[in-house]
């Protein structure tokens, strides 16, 4: 400290030959008011993640702060529902079949892209191989996907903001049934509020062609990864075994109020054909499935979203028009309501997600990622200058930085 | 002419301010009292002087205003007096957090949080001791270990003139400049350093000569500081 008084007397007169062009920011003070604890936390509370990670050193309490489970749920919850325009997170895929993941600014915020490039920095190294069913999602700012990472078949966690991430390993796959032949494995990523915890849920499906009639039965096993107990448990009895329900492919999917759903097709006569189309809810605290059914109307294609907290469907693909279909009353099927029709949408594709409550990402004829507005019917190009010349979206997500951290088994940085 | 309640309020060093009910109810803490009928005489407010107290009063009343439905005040322009109203020494700003806090007015905790927030967010953690009256606890090895599980967060950034190109190079490097060394060293610097007479390519190429002397010095025993300083007149100069 001395020594930095000594120069401070002693340079004045340099100061005033050279920094008259710089800008400078005296910190005398030292009148302030000092603040208690819980209105400190309420300022550190509004700040990017990058300060607070580097306030760490300020005090051992700070330190002890920033890693404390409570502050990081508040710190999230702030930005979560201050954030007016939230980045977008999109994966798509190039020309070979290759996925390629960017994070992009809100429009109204510059959108400037980012190419998340998981090949390029450390943890890209260990990864090397993503089957194209394999699970991508992104929850409170931890990005999931699966892939082959160092030789073992698994799936990363990933936070982005503090540079941390943790691998894991699936547990070795079960016998199959007899007369079954495994098929493929579903898997989700959801968040636990009861306990704080996040957990990654593993689908795998087996199929038996019957000898009498041509139709096909299918059976699942499911395991549960806590990141808590940081393990693995195998859960029994869920209504897709008595009912021989069939998963659909990975972008009929969100995670919504505790729940991981799934559109997956239901047949329970012998003699149906698989035109039934089912919501297959799996409660991440209590770790039990159930099933939610859809109106007759909701024909030909769907998209399951979340809109004006509640779970939703959009229903398109039979004119230029989209209808948004809330279910009011979760749980409840006979509160699905027709919410919002949207239109007059030339030249739409797919609808992937509804971000906030304004507006909607969609993928256009051209294979374009474009984000329209509800509200002001604006439809505004996402993918312009910074994405990849050839790249098909396939999902997008709202993103939120946080502080959610990860302990014990395979941790890296990135 | 119709009666509007009124509240009466008592400052710490007992100024008196006659308010708008419907004004004074803007605050939660004055809302319960009035509603329990403590508010006959006057309320006294041991935790906010004078000053502040009438700073208070003002946010409430424009923010009262605007949510009447014959207002015609919009988003835009509250914010804009939002901003110009918290545009006030760091002292006040303080005692407003606190008044905020303990009269239980929501939009002002939030407004005054969340301006201190941005004013503090590019700043180091020397920086945050001094404005916060805190003491350092940790020992050097410790503090160095915090550092160092989040060495990314700590780089500094230089930008050029036109705030065109930002290059976060590490503090090491940034200290082979003598002028931001002696900058740093003071402490008297945000994170983001403008420097209003060198342009973005020469920056990259100060800074590449500079890697290459921290390289260097970490193999020699004395830094040359004389090569780099050399380099920082000329463009200086231009």
């Amino acid at each position: 400290m001395s020594q930095s008084k000594m120069s401070n007397s002693g340079s004045k007169w340099r100061w005033g030959r050279r920094w008259r062009s710089c800008r400078l920011r005296l910190s005398s003070n030292n009148n302030l008011p000092s603040l208690p604890e819980e209105l400190l936390e309420e300022i550190l509370v509004r700040l990017p993640v990058k300060s607070l990670l580097r306030f760490r050193c300020v005090q051992k309490s700070w330190s002890t702060l920033v890693q404390n489970p409570t502050f990081i749920a508040k710190h999230l919850r702030h930005h979560q529902t201050k954030t007016k325009n939230p980045s977008i997170l999109v994966e798509g895929m190039d020309k070979e079949g290759n996925f390629k993941y960017l994070l992009q600014s809100h429009p109204d915020e510059g959108g400037g892209v980012r190419i998340v490039d998981f090949k390029g920095d450390s943890m890209g190294r260990l990864f090397t191989l993503r089957p194209l069913t394999s699970m991508f999602a992104c929850i409170n700012g931890i990005i999931c996907f699966s892939g082959v990472f160092r030789g073992h078949y698994g799936f990363v966690l990933w936070n982005p903001a503090i540079r941390k991430g943790k691998v894991v390993s699936y547990p070795n796959p079960p016998d199959c049934p007899a007369h079954f032949v495994r098929i493929r494995s579903c898997h989700a990523f959801g968040f636990d509020q009861n306990s704080n915890d996040y957990k990654v849920v593993r689908v795998v499906e087996h199929r038996k062609k019957s000898v009498e009639n041509s139709i096909t039965r299918y059976r699942s096993y499911f395991f549960v990864y806590s990141l808590r107990a940081d393990s693995w448990t195998q859960i029994f009895g869920t209504p897709v075994q008595h009912n021989n329900i069939k998963l659909h492919s990975r972008c009929d999917e969100i995670f919504f109020n505790g729940f991981h759903h799934w559109i997956g097709s239901l047949n329970s006569e012998p003699g149906d054909s698989y035109d039934h189309h089912i919501i297959m809810s799996f409660d991440m605290s209590h770790e039990v499935f159930q099933i939610i059914r859809f109106p007759d109307m909701f024909f030909p294609n769907k998209t399951l979203a979340v809109f004006n907290d509640c779970l939703a469907c959009i229903v398109y693909g039979i004119n230029e028009y989209i209808d948004i279909w809330v279910m009011r009353e979760y749980g409840v099927e006979d509160s699905w309501t027709k919410q919002l029709v949207v239109g007059h949408l030339l030249g739409i594709q797919r609808p992937l997600q509804i971000l906030g409550n304004e507006e909607i990402l969609l993928v256009d004829e051209k294979k374009t990622l474009v984000l329209y507005n509800i509200g002001s019917q604006e439809m505004k190009i996402l993918q312009r200058t910074g994405y990849p010349k050839i790249f098909m979206p396939t999902q997008a997500f709202g993103y939120v930085e946080s502080l959610v951290s990860f302990t014990g088994g395979d941790v890296f940085e990135s | 002419m119709s009666s509007v309640k009124k509240v009466t309020l008592k400052s710490s060093d007992g100024e008196i301010f006659e308010v708008e009910e419907t004004v004074a109810m803007e605050s939660q803490t004055i809302k319960g009292l009035i509603e329990d009928d403590c508010a006959d005489n006057a309320i006294p407010l041991p935790n906010v002087t004078g000053h502040i107290l009438s700073l208070v009063i003002q946010y409430c009343k424009e923010h009262t205003s605007s949510s009447d439905s014959n207002s015609s005040k919009s988003n835009e322009k509250l914010k804009a007096w939002d901003t110009q109203f918290i545009n006030v020494d760091l002292n006040v700003l303080f005692d407003l957090i606190m008044a905020a806090n303990y009269l239980n007015v929501k939009g002002l905790l939030d407004l005054t949080c969340q301006t201190v927030a941005d004013m503090i967010k590019e700043k180091t953690p020397e920086q945050i001791r001094a404005m916060f009256n805190i003491v350092n606890d940790f020992t050097p090895e410790e503090e160095e270990e915090v550092r160092r599980e989040n060495a990314w967060a700590f780089e500094i950034s230089l930008k050029n003139n036109n705030v065109v190109d930002t290059f976060e190079v590490e503090e090491s490097m940034a200290k082979e400049l003598q002028t931001i060394k002696n900058m740093i060293e003071d402490n008297y610097t945000d994170s983001v350093i403008p420097l209003h007479n060198v342009t973005s390519d020469i920056l990259e190429l100060v800074i590449e000569d500079c890697k290459k002397h921290v390289e260097a010095a970490e193999s020699e025993s004395e830094p040359s500081y004389s090569l780099a300083s050399k380099l920082i007149d000329d463009p200086l100069k231009a």
